[in-house]
């Protein structure tokens, strides 16, 4: 697909500003109506997912030309989805789709963003998003009792990621996950040195072709290590695996978990006890990649036909994303067998749960509107009473760390797994 | 056309750097809205000359100002969520409010909540439904302006028959007219507060937005208290399940009832005893097909069902009434049923039966004004090409003269969606009603444009000939005067008076009025 494919959602854009708030019927509370940080921090219509789709028929016209306020426009966004979501509760269009390809296109034409260049001169030559040695990459797991393939085999494939790989105070996430998992008696294996980045990050940035790349060398590796299953504690890496490389006509014949399914299915499964009283309370933020932008890719080749005169239908029925059939449930549900935790909800939740700042780039090259966004999702979840904030993602924890850090504020911050680990 | 480096240093140093842009990119957000290509020759009208994004009365004075010494045109817009928001021909300085975003005060005991101008509908409502109350509907939808649609627009939606239309709801209001001077009208005007629009103190509601609202062409409203409405629900609604269809409970207090009528009379007569009652929360005639609209998930999912349906199912759903009813007791839900029941057997009305995958939705739409976009899926574009207000015959005359004479034509050559007879039509509070008739096109297809363009053309000069309205797209009175100029051998001189009014409050004809009136 093309920007040029979406040339008649971008058309059919009304201009109803849905893609901005959170459907009525779905809110409670004015102050937290906001779904998207770029125009609840920036307010021009440009930085909503209405003004990228004017912009994208704009650049599709030579309405406009490539500047650097166009730029920062377009990249100043977290691709989080929420909008997504918003506009369709009555519109059958993808804006979300139209922002990928409007980025996709500004790389293609020579437009890159000064922050991503490190980064993505790093993911070529380093295989990861941290811009740090692949030789460390397994480091995290020195000392763990873990079979790391060099060449073997395993079913189960514990898949760190970059985030987890190398950012040493999430280390502790993933050591716990490899413990459970020895526990829980799966014979689990990871990739160490060899493991490379999933290309989600990067393709959100606007680089595909580092999707595909990485998406041929995963799959690739997996099928000659004979993995059947993949287990990542990263939403971004769970979101690649199972939407995007099925998105570009790749999907891995796996079965790819995120830690929580696993973790969900050990607890029911009676594998795993959780028995220790955690008395805390908290309050889960959904991460992005795990909710509403992991539904599965649905697609659809078909045409548009007139009917009635001027009605416009689509020959097959076209099926669209909505954000229903994200993982919601299973985190909670894990929240809720830990003895003695109290959760409480945030407003923004589920398909309308506001980003944690760091996603589509924006933490690499705006980490000062990264850390505004987290700094709203803190006072949230400050609001609910909730003394700490839990998520299931290392990009949302290390954000969220960090805008603790910078605002003072007075919460803590956990990955599921810590918590999971606690009550064991 | 760019504005000089003088002004727009004037006008940055009012909302500072960050809130002002003449990025092309970000400009084409603001000359991009529906139905544009009906009026001009593409989605997109003439680029502004800028953005600015004011955070109070004193920066849109500042700004109104610098338009006054600079010679520069400008129009304010809330959601900017229809053409009188947004376009022209010609580039005119446009000033976003959404930073004044604020509920000022909700005063429950007396019913009325102060805003400044960007606050949706959805963000009052759901702040007003905690303390009992409800502000008008908007017809366009929950994320349009609820100032906007008070004070510069004609203003109505479904539950028009109990909250009244817009030209009733505003009390104080606070004014930056087109020179710059502020204006607070009604009690406001005293420094007695904002409950009265028309004083002690200054009434000049019929100046500020007489009957269908200057739509921009008379400066600024930057606050305004609205009349609220009891509301009887729960403090937030309760909805469940997946987008985008939410399962939602309706509450016990509620009660929806569609009905079908053997003939337009029966249909007009069940309306006026419904209204002279005044058992209806919600209220009106809408074609068979948005309650498919409202109750499928795509446009795709519409087209299977309704093509599905016998077609002795729309012929039995020609004529329907949609009503909600609630009440503060279920003594009065009671006592408002068995009136109802009394009003279907003298109408000889039909009960069309509903099941929960319908009611939810429509309950929905209802309350929050949610779902009426969805019509977009299936025509791309729609455009209301007929409107009238007053005429409670309007209910059984205009859908059916419009389709007749005006859409059939372009039907039968395909040019425009079938739809027959589609009128929209709603009571605005007890004594008058507003109808709509709306034409559905593809934004793709010039033929389809080009025959909107005509019926549009069409609906000007013959509107006022079947003495059923004054015509106009979208409720304004039409770019150009066309609709004004034809109508005016039926009227009294009104566009003569406004002409004077804009002469008088706007010297140096700074305030774009495309969709108001020529100077
Ligand atoms: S992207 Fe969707 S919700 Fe946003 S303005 Fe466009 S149509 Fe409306």
């Amino acid at each position: 697909m093309a920007l040029k494919d979406f040339e008649k959602d971008m058309m059919r854009d009304s201009r109803c500003s849905y893609c901005k708030v959170i459907p009525h019927v779905m809110m409670t509370d004015t102050r937290f109506i906001d779904v998207c940080p770029s125009v609840a921090r920036f307010n021009f219509h440009g930085f909503s997912a209405g003004g990228r789709m004017v912009a994208g028929l704009s650049l599709l016209r030579n309405r406009i030309e490539y500047t650097d306020g166009f730029l920062d426009m377009i990249f100043q966004c977290q691709m989080d989805g929420a909008c997504d979501v918003s506009c369709k509760i009555d519109r059958d269009l993808e804006p979300l789709q139209v922002m990928q390809e409007l980025r996709i296109k500004c790389i293609e034409d020579g437009q890159l963003i000064a922050g991503h260049m490190p980064v993505l001169e790093g993911l070529r030559k380093e295989d990861n998003m941290l811009q740090r040695k692949k030789a460390d990459r397994g480091k995290w797991a020195d000392g763990l009792d873990i079979k790391e393939l060099a060449g073997g085999k395993a079913e189960v494939l514990f898949h760190a990621g970059c985030r987890y790989s190398f950012d040493e105070e999430l280390w502790p996430t993933v050591k716990t996950g490899i413990n459970i998992l020895k526990e829980a008696g799966v014979d689990a294996a990871i990739m160490g040195k060899d493991e490379a980045c999933c290309g989600g990050r990067a393709y959100e940035m606007g680089y595909e072709a580092e999707l595909i790349k990485y998406a041929d060398h995963n799959i690739q590796a997996w099928k000659t290590a004979g993995v059947k299953t993949i287990v990542t504690p990263c939403s971004c890496c769970y979101q690649t695996f199972k939407v995007l490389y099925d998105k570009i006509g790749k999907k891995p014949e796996i079965e790819i978990y995120h830690f929580t399914e696993y973790l969900d299915k050990l607890i029911k499964e009676g594998t795993l006890k959780l028995k220790k009283k955690v008395p805390i309370k908290v309050t889960y933020h959904d991460p992005c990649h795990l909710g509403r932008l992991s539904e599965p890719w649905i697609h659809w080749s078909g045409k548009e036909i007139k009917v009635a005169g001027q009605m416009i239908v689509h020959d097959p029925a076209k099926k669209y994303r909505r954000g229903a059939e994200g993982v919601y449930d299973i985190p909670r549900d894990i929240l809720k067998a830990i003895p003695g935790l109290n959760l409480v909800e945030m407003y923004r939740i589920r398909e309308y749960a506001w980003c944690c700042g760091s996603g589509g780039g924006v933490k690499e090259a705006y980490p000062e509107f990264a850390l505004w966004t987290a700094a709203e999702r803190l006072k949230e979840a400050k609001d609910v009473g909730a003394d700490a904030l839990v998520s299931a993602c290392g990009w949302c924890k290390r954000n969220f760390t960090d805008a603790v850090k910078e605002t003072g504020k007075k919460i803590e911050v956990y990955d599921i797994v810590d918590l999971v680990q606690e009550a064991l | 056309m760019s504005l000089s480096r003088e002004a727009y240093r004037a006008l940055e140093d009012i909302v500072g750097p960050e809130n002002i842009s003449e990025e092309p990119a970000i400009l084409d957000g603001y000359c991009f809205v529906w139905a544009n290509e009906a009026m001009f020759d593409d989605r997109f009208s003439a680029r502004p000359l800028a953005v600015v994004l004011p955070e109070s009365i004193e920066q849109v004075q500042g700004i109104v100002r610098v338009c006054n010494r600079f010679n520069i045109q400008f129009r304010a817009h809330s959601s900017g969520w229809s053409c009188p928001a947004l376009s022209s021909k010609e580039s005119f300085l446009s000033i976003d409010m959404r930073r004044m975003d604020r509920i000022v005060a909700i005063d429950a005991k007396n019913k009325y909540a102060v805003v400044e101008s960007y606050v949706s509908m959805q963000k009052l409502f759901l702040q007003t439904m905690k303390v009992g109350l409800r502000p008008h509907t908007i017809g366009c939808g929950p994320s349009g302006g609820i100032l906007a649609s008070a004070t510069s627009n004609f203003g109505c939606g479904n539950t028009s028959a109990s909250s009244d239309f817009g030209g009733r709801v505003p009390l104080g209001v606070e004014w930056v007219l087109p020179d710059g001077e502020i204006l607070r009208l009604g009690t406001l005007g005293t420094g007695s507060g904002w409950f009265s629009g028309d004083g002690p103190g200054p009434s000049l509601r019929g100046i500020m937005r007489g009957y269908g609202g200057a739509t921009g062409g008379l400066g600024v409203i930057t606050r305004a208290a609205v009349k609220l409405t009891p509301w009887y629900g729960p403090p937030a609604l309760k909805a469940s399940g997946k987008p985008n269809i939410y399962d939602i409970e309706i509450p016990e207090n509620f009660q929806i009832n569609v009905a079908a009528f053997p003939d337009r009379d029966q249909l007009t007569d069940f309306f006026v005893l419904v209204v002279e009652e005044a058992i209806a929360f919600a209220l009106h005639r809408s074609p068979a097909a948005s309650l498919a609209i409202l109750s499928t998930s795509s446009g795709d999912d519409f087209w299977q069902m309704v093509s599905a349906s016998p077609p002795e199912v729309a012929e039995a759903m020609k004529f329907i009434g949609v009503l909600m009813m609630d009440a503060g007791s279920p003594r009065e839900m009671q006592y408002r049923y068995d009136l109802l029941q009394k009003i279907m057997e003298r109408t000889e009305a039909m009960n069309f039966p509903m099941g929960p995958d319908m009611m939810g939705p429509v309950f929905r739409n209802l309350v929050t004004g949610q779902g009426q976009q969805r019509v977009f899926n299936i025509t791309t574009g729609f455009l209301t090409a007929a409107v009238n207000e007053e005429s409670w015959d309007s209910v059984k005359l205009l859908g059916q003269r419009v389709a007749e004479e005006l859409y059939a034509k372009y039907e039968a050559e395909g040019k425009i969606a079938i739809t027959g007879e589609n009128p929209w039509f709603a009571p605005l509070g007890d004594s008058f009603a507003h109808t709509e008739s709306v034409v559905s096109y593809d934004q793709f297809d010039p033929e389809s444009i080009k025959a909107v363009r005509e019926i549009l053309a069409e609906a000007d000069i013959k509107l006022p000939q079947w003495h059923l309205a004054v015509g106009g797209a979208e409720g304004c009175l039409s770019f150009d005067e066309a609709s004004e100029k034809a109508a005016a051998p039926y009227c009294l001189d009104f566009l003569g008076y406004e002409k004077k009014i804009k002469k008088a409050f706007d010297p140096n004809l700074v305030s774009e009025s495309s969709f108001y009136v020529k100077p």
